[in-house]
């Protein structure tokens, strides 16, 4: 290494200068950066391998849940949300037609979609004896379709001993389509 | 290569020797020039030194015995610092040269009882300053100074069977126009002296035998004064010049045994050429040899330089090792960069194989889950409707029930035969297992046409679902 026109001193001051510049250089953009670089590769190799792990479990869980699927596939209805709309206000009239019962129907707010699932709402009233309701009621809750009762109101009737009204706001849920 | 150039510089002539340094060092060429009467120009030297074809730029110089004068004096001392400090004035006082105008070194000859045998060397600064310069001229730096009494000492303990002679040996070095007796034993110099003839001033000589035993006696007498207690034992011709022939009436004349080892025995495989006329000894011993058993005549300012230089190397050695490790570092760390990249290439890959099967068995799995939520929640509706009818006194009638699934409340209201009816009805309610708890929120009693009746309120609050 020649460094002409310097003396001794400023030679050896020139170099430790020069190799402490070096030094931190590399220190700076080379050691720390990749150092970095290595502990976010390390961070997201972590969150790979447990999301890896998670999947394979899944997978490994893939026949139970595929024969749990088939069990309720039935519920699982391929209308759209107004088509099922449509379809359970006509089997309400239905119901109510065989238990003999009077059904009027409120109209509700049209089906509305969250993110996996879209809803309805049906609001109705109903009148007759409570042996009729209580057929109803039982039609109502086995028929094969997603609906849940979110309020019931059931008053006897002033005007006779065993007739009563009924009102109640159900709740229909259409699931996304799943894949087959 | 790493080499080292040595510089001989005497009276008649200039030597150039360059050894390959190594673990075991190699000469590799010797050159000679006449210097002739007139001094030697910094260009002419340069062409010498560009004829050799070498590029190393220090060098080490070499020169003759007689410039130089000695002393052997004995010290009360043993340590290093304190002989130095006892030569140095020493030198002031007795030296023949001003001390800004000498330069000294000594070599310890012998320790014993806390005194130390002492041999001081010094020359006048002159003798020094005037090679120095013209060698800094073409660029040459001179790392150090020596004498030539222990380049032949060098050139002895190189000898491969030195030991088969006995000892102190007297080395009698003949050159082309000079001549160096060196003492030595065990491997030490321990006394020297030069004259200022050689072989060539002897050509047409017929007792060169006798001027020999004549020097070689005045090298043990000046022995005899200096040490005391020791005394040639051996004598080795060694140098240019009709050495066997010399050898045996040498040997006749001083009783001692003398050998002649030919000059160039210790630089084995390399040989001299016999016409160059000179003895390679000096320069190719010191080219050869190891510089801190040396004697050094360098000039302090060049020492400082010297040790500055040496520092310097160091110092760059050590940033360059420093970095070199940081970047190896660096390299290591990239590998492991690299490797960790891969892992993750291959993750995402397997993930990505996964993912849509897992994700039609995610919306399999949701979507058997809501279902099953529904139908068990409706299957608890119906089972708590069930209780509450099943459960219903003949003596108590309903008038109106409320539902509301977001609070999981039932709301009971009618009116019963008595408040034991209505208490046995909530008891009867508590039994179900969709109902977590029972409250009455009013009773009232009332009278009829038909009798008493008590009005009530109770609040089933349902059960969690499965």
């Amino acid at each position: 290494m020649k460094l002409p026109s310097l003396r001794a001193n400023e030679r050896r001051l020139f170099v430790i200068v020069a190799v402490i510049l070096g030094v931190w250089a590399l220190l700076s953009w080379g050691i720390q950066p990749l150092w970095n670089r290595v502990a976010d590769l390390r961070l997201e190799a972590e969150s790979k391998t447990e999301r890896l792990a998670a999947l394979t479990r899944l997978m490994q869980e893939a026949p139970a849940v595929d024969q749990e699927f088939q069990a309720v596939a039935s519920y699982l209805s391929q209308e759209d949300g107004k088509q099922a709309h449509q379809a359970f206000l006509t089997e309400l009239e239905t119901l109510s037609r065989d238990s003999g019962l009077q059904l009027s129907l409120k109209p509700k707010a049209a089906a509305k979609s969250e993110t996996n699932q879209s809803k309805f709402e049906v609001e109705l009233e109903v009148q007759g004896s409570q042996a009729q309701l209580l057929q109803f009621l039982d039609a109502l809750l086995a028929l094969p379709r997603l609906i849940a009762i979110d309020r019931m109101r059931i008053a006897s009737m002033p005007s006779g001993q065993q007739a009563v009204r009924a009102s109640l706001v159900i709740q229909g849920i259409i699931p996304s389509k799943v894949p087959q | 290569m790493k080499g080292r150039l040595v510089i001989e510089w005497t009276r008649a002539t200039l030597r150039m020797a360059l050894a390959e340094l190594g673990r075991k060092p190699k000469l590799k060429l010797f050159r000679t020039v006449p210097l002739g009467s007139q001094d030697l120009t910094a260009e002419a030297l340069a062409q010498l030194y560009r004829a050799l074809g070498v590029s190393v730029k220090t060098a080490v110089l070499v020169i003759p015995r007689e410039q130089v004068i000695t002393r052997g004096v004995r010290f009360p001392a043993t340590q290093t610092s304190e002989l130095a400090q006892m030569v140095e004035l020493y030198a002031r006082a007795q030296l023949p040269y001003a001390r800004e105008q000498m330069i000294l070194d000594f070599a310890v000859l012998e320790q014993k009882a806390g005194f130390s045998n002492v041999v001081i060397v010094a020359c006048q600064r002159d003798v020094i300053d005037k090679p120095l310069a013209l060698l800094k001229q073409i660029g040459l730096e001179v790392q150090c100074v020596t004498v030539t009494s222990w380049g032949v000492a060098e050139w002895f303990r190189h000898l491969p069977k030195q030991s088969e002679l006995p000892e102190p040996t007297l080395i009698v070095h003949l050159d082309d126009a000079r001549t160096d007796l060196v003492l030595v034993a065990d491997k030490r110099l321990l006394s020297s002296r030069s004259i200022g003839q050689g072989t060539l001033d002897w050509a047409d000589l017929d007792q060169v035998v006798e001027l020999l035993a004549i020097e070689v006696d005045r090298s043990r007498a000046s022995l005899r004064k200096e040490l005391p207690d020791l005394d040639v034992q051996s004598v080795v011709l060694t140098g240019f010049g009709a050495l066997n022939e010399w050898a045996l009436p040498l040997n006749r004349r001083l009783g001692l045994p003398v050998q002649v080892v030919p000059s160039d025995l210790p630089f084995a495989p390399w040989k001299s050429a016999p016409d160059t006329g000179v003895s390679p000894v000096v320069a190719a011993a010191v080219a050869v040899g190891d510089l801190n058993r040396l004697l050094h005549l360098t000039p302090p300012e060049l020492k400082g330089q010297v040790k500055s230089r040496h520092q310097l190397n160091e110092l760059v050695l050590i940033g360059a090792l420093t970095v070199t490790v940081i970047s190896m570092a660096v390299g290591l760390i990239g590998m492991e960069v690299y490797r960790h990249q891969r892992v993750v290439n291959q993750l995402e890959q397997a993930l990505s194989g996964l993912s849509p099967q897992a994700k039609s068995v995610q919306e399999k799995r949701r979507a058997s889950s809501l279902v099953n939520g529904v139908i068990s929640q409706r299957r608890h509706l119906a089972q708590t409707l069930s209780g509450i009818f099943q459960n219903l006194p003949e003596a108590m009638s309903l008038e109106a029930l409320n539902y509301e699934r977001s609070r999981q409340e039932w709301s009971l209201r009618g009116s019963a035969a008595s408040t034991q009816t209505v208490l046995n009805y909530i008891a009867q309610l508590e039994q179900l297992p969709q109902v977590r708890a029972v409250r009455l929120k009013y009773s009232r009693q009332r009278q009829t046409l038909s009798g008493e009746r008590i009005d009530f309120e109770v609040l089933v609050t349902a059960a969690s679902e499965a």
